[in-house]
């Protein structure tokens, strides 16, 4: 079936962008099935009402509402960094989490803040946790500044970016040598000088 | 209805619905009803209550027996559970949806039933009219 835009009320997105991984990220899950999500950003109205199809339980995050975590101080240390997160994070006791939405996340944390990450994330997910994020192309930050959702299993929709936070274009080498809590399994090239990656459990 | 200028400190409870215009700390229960937080309504306060719909700003948990909707001027942080949860676009959210609130919270991890690509083909999505 060819995918549709879905509907909004309010101000719509601006952004379209195509994507072979949603559907891989999320291939085993039918509808009705039970289903926990950790987004690293915010409440998204798109990727909430993609969503709702499963019987899920989401966190959204929003990592970098936290100042600390938005503007990392250099002495802070990677103890101090994963207190600071794991109290952002707030997930409920016992929770792990089937899918992770990482975004452009890990390039707005510096190197020992991405590793604090790393260390708080890991025991949240289990043997068959999936994760989706954004690569960078020649280390270069992307040509578009959208805070993306999932508008379906083909698209995402994205919508400016209040404040953006400093981009720090990670190359995959570098993503893969200080976020351990999730590999990278393949990537796809996207529009504006993006890669979408697909992780898996270690 | 509370209006603007009215604070109120501790538990509501009714067997009607209720417009929360202005300032709520503390707990508000109406089962079998709606609640609304209109866009002045600036409320730190666990709710509960049949519908609930944030226009105004909600620190706390929200339970809503049918439905939760936070509209586009609605600012939430908190934890939600109900079958339905509704974002409008420029809507603001912080912290956990549960739509499932008939199943336990466990430890276990959900396992995808097979590697083969499930239909998830894009389906007519109910939005809630603003």
């Amino acid at each position: 079936m060819r995918a549709r835009r879905q509907k909004h009320p309010a101000k719509p997105p601006e952004a379209w962008v195509a994507t072979r991984l949603i559907a891989e990220l999320f291939a085993g899950y039918e509808e009705g099935d039970p289903i926990t999500v950790l987004d690293l950003g915010p409440g998204n109205a798109s990727t909430l009402a993609f969503l709702s199809r499963f019987r899920a339980k989401i966190v959204f995050a929003d990592l970098l509402d936290n100042p600390a975590l938005r503007h990392p101080d250099e002495d802070v240390s990677v103890a101090r960094a994963k207190e600071i997160i794991g109290q952002q994070l707030a997930v409920p006791t016992g929770m792990q989490f089937d899918i992770c939405l990482l975004w452009d996340y890990l390039h707005y944390l510096d190197i020992p803040t991405m590793e604090a990450l790393s260390a708080v994330l890991q025991p949240l997910f289990h043997n068959n946790t999936r994760g989706y994020g954004f690569g960078t192309l020649h280390g270069k930050k992307p040509d578009d500044a959208y805070q993306y959702g999932i508008a379906d299993p083909a698209q995402l929709c994205g919508r400016p970016i209040p404040d953006e936070p400093q981009y720090r274009a990670h190359s995959q080498q570098r993503v893969g040598d200080h976020f351990l809590a999730l590999r990278i399994a393949r990537g796809t090239l996207l529009r504006a000088g993006r890669l979408e990656l697909l992780f898996e459990a270690p | 209805m509370i209006g603007p200028t009215i604070q109120v400190k501790g538990t509501i409870t009714g067997n009607e619905n209720l417009v929360i215009e202005g300032k709520v700390d503390g707990a508000v229960d109406l089962p079998q009803h709606d609640l609304t937080i209109g866009e002045s309504g600036q409320v730190v306060a666990n709710l509960s209550a049949k519908t609930i719909k944030v226009d105004g700003q909600v620190t706390g948990d929200i339970t809503g027996a049918e439905k939760v909707i936070i509209s586009k001027s609605g600012k939430v942080q908190g934890n939600l559970v109900a079958p339905r949860v509704t974002l409008e676009d420029g809507a603001k959210f912080k912290g956990s949806i549960d739509m499932d609130p008939g199943d336990k919270q466990s430890a276990a991890p959900s396992l995808p039933k097979s590697s083969a690509k499930p239909d998830l083909s894009p389906r007519e999505v109910k939005q809630e009219a603003s």
